[in-house]
């Protein structure tokens, strides 16, 4: 995320490939790490599950050849978010995570979610985008990944693919909550059953044995991902494989056939720059940071045992010289002031503690999501419309 | 990088350990593009590398040297994912 949450965020990670290009160690025993997210992102991203999918996924969706899927393109989160503002987006469906509060522009998201005719969640535990319903919402709650999944008498396994392109197969051990609750897997299959009963999935039977829907995937995969052959197999009796990454074999998929460096002048205007035409030198950058007690939105606790604060999050991060720079003391309250693109609208959060911190001057760091509402929805990576979280131009004002 | 540059230069002039991975460049690479890098970075002013980078001018050079002769050792260079720590202390604290 220290690479990807940038403006320039393809070129932030271009560079250190150079790096690695230059010492000849992208293969063994240095390597660049294809993080594409957390385990879920990842193995989602190679299913296929994302905005704009393949004609050559698409084309072998023929598994199912009754199944009318579309080829036209969805929307990714940096897209979704303007057409929410502007009430084009009626309906809201999610598994899991906490929309409202991890985008950009979280206030206005929140506001927008509150407009939706419908919003639909499928979550292990409550949080605060679940508080924002909409006309009609429904909150399904389903087992976690801890959880053991029975199906009629028999555990389920799932897999999931880990940062290190690894398929694991994964096992609950903790009786769940309620005997009532679904697995995800079994929720969407019911869902599929409801609204496409002529499809001709087999969506009840998948429901009942993940190793069916692992047999479509591997039919599904066959010719794009060769590594899911013989999946149930592998999952079964392995426990785990490892999906076939063409750099760490040295194998160059470009027209050279060989690997390319991409050069990337220094940058001369990115957001903090623009900023600083505008507003001076007292332009900060903020960057959003994770604390200890947290996995994304989803927060545990609230100390931070990596930075040594305890007991409360709204807190930023700042250097002696800034400190001493704007009279302020360590522990005063502070507002942040968004200053970048699109700061017609004010976008503030207010009360935040300054805690001195061995930082760079002119940089800044509050915690993810508190600090989510300074960045603007359109504040995002070139690309790949990532918001740009390491990267937001604010300023610092005493709280009155 | 840059120091990698010079630091190469350094080295292929006292006959030394080189820094960078020539055969590999030579075979694995196209030279266009190891050109058009070693040219935007030899026109990097280090005040821009410096003020951008975050690391103080006393430690910058530093950074460079701190990398050690080939084969580097299992270094994780790249964007890791918060769940590696997480997992490792708090795997089921939510419970």
């Amino acid at each position: 995320m220290g690479l990807t949450h940038h403006e320039n965020g393809v070129h932030t990670i271009q560079t250190p490939v150079n790096l690695l290009l230059l010492r000849g160690t992208s293969a063994a025993p240095a390597r660049a790490v294809p993080v594409r997210g957390h385990s879920n992102v990842q193995g989602d991203r190679t299913m296929g599950a994302t905005s704009v999918v393949s004609e050559r996924w698409l084309d072998t969706s023929s598994v199912f050849p009754q199944a009318r899927i579309t080829r036209a393109a969805g929307l990714d989160a940096g897209q979704l978010m303007p057409k929410m503002f502007n009430g084009e987006v009626r309906a809201f469906f999610t598994l899991g995570g906490n929309f409202g509060t991890a985008a950009p522009d979280s206030v206005r998201v929140l506001e927008g979610l509150s407009r939706c005719r419908f919003t639909l969640h499928i979550a292990t535990k409550l949080n605060r985008t679940h508080c924002y319903p909409g006309e009609v919402g429904l909150l399904l709650p389903t087992l976690g990944r801890t959880d053991i999944d029975l199906r009629h008498g028999t555990a389920q396994v799932i897999s999931v693919e880990d940062s290190m392109s690894n398929v694991r197969a994964s096992r609950g051990v903790q009786t769940p909550l309620s005997e009532q609750m679904m697995s995800e897997p079994a929720i969407v299959a019911n869902l599929g059953a409801a609204l496409a009963p002529d499809s001709g999935i087999p969506w009840l039977a998948m429901a009942d044995d993940y190793s069916l829907i692992r047999n479509a995937i591997e039919q599904c995969q066959r010719g794009l991902v060769d590594d899911f052959s013989d999946y149930n197999r592998k999952i079964n009796e392995q426990g785990r494989f490892t999906l076939t990454n063409t750099a760490r074999l040295r194998l160059w998929k470009t027209a050279s056939g060989k690997a390319e460096f991409r050069v990337h002048p220094l940058r001369t205007h990115g957001p903090v720059e623009r900023a600083r035409v505008k507003h001076g030198s007292d332009v900060l950058t903020l960057m959003t940071v994770r604390s200890h007690d947290q996995f994304n939105t989803t927060v545990y606790g609230q100390d931070d045992r990596y930075r040594g604060v305890f007991g409360g999050r709204n807190v930023v991060f700042i250097s002696e010289t800034d400190l001493h720079k704007r009279g302020l003391q360590d522990g005063d309250l502070v507002d942040l002031h968004s200053c970048g693109d699109g700061s017609e609208a004010a976008r503030v959060v207010k009360g935040f503690k300054v805690v001195r911190y061995n930082i760079p001057a002119g940089c800044v760091a509050a915690y993810f999501p508190e600090a989510t509402p300074l960045l603007h929805a359109s504040s995002l990576s070139e690309y790949t419309r990532t918001p740009a979280y390491k990267e937001i131009p604010v300023l610092i004002r005493a709280s009155a | 990088m840059k120091h990698l540059f010079d630091m190469h230069a350094q080295a292929t002039a006292n006959n030394t350990t080189p820094i960078l991975d020539e055969a590999f460049i030579a075979e694995q690479i196209t030279t266009t593009g190891f050109e058009a890098l070693r040219a935007d970075l030899a026109a990097a002013s280090w005040d821009a590398l410096v003020e951008q980078s975050g690391i103080s001018v006393g430690r910058h050079p530093r950074a460079g040297r701190t990398l050690p002769p080939q084969p580097l050792p299992r270094w994780p260079l790249g964007a890791w994912g918060s769940r590696i720590m997480k997992t490792a202390y708090t795997p089921f604290k939510h419970r």
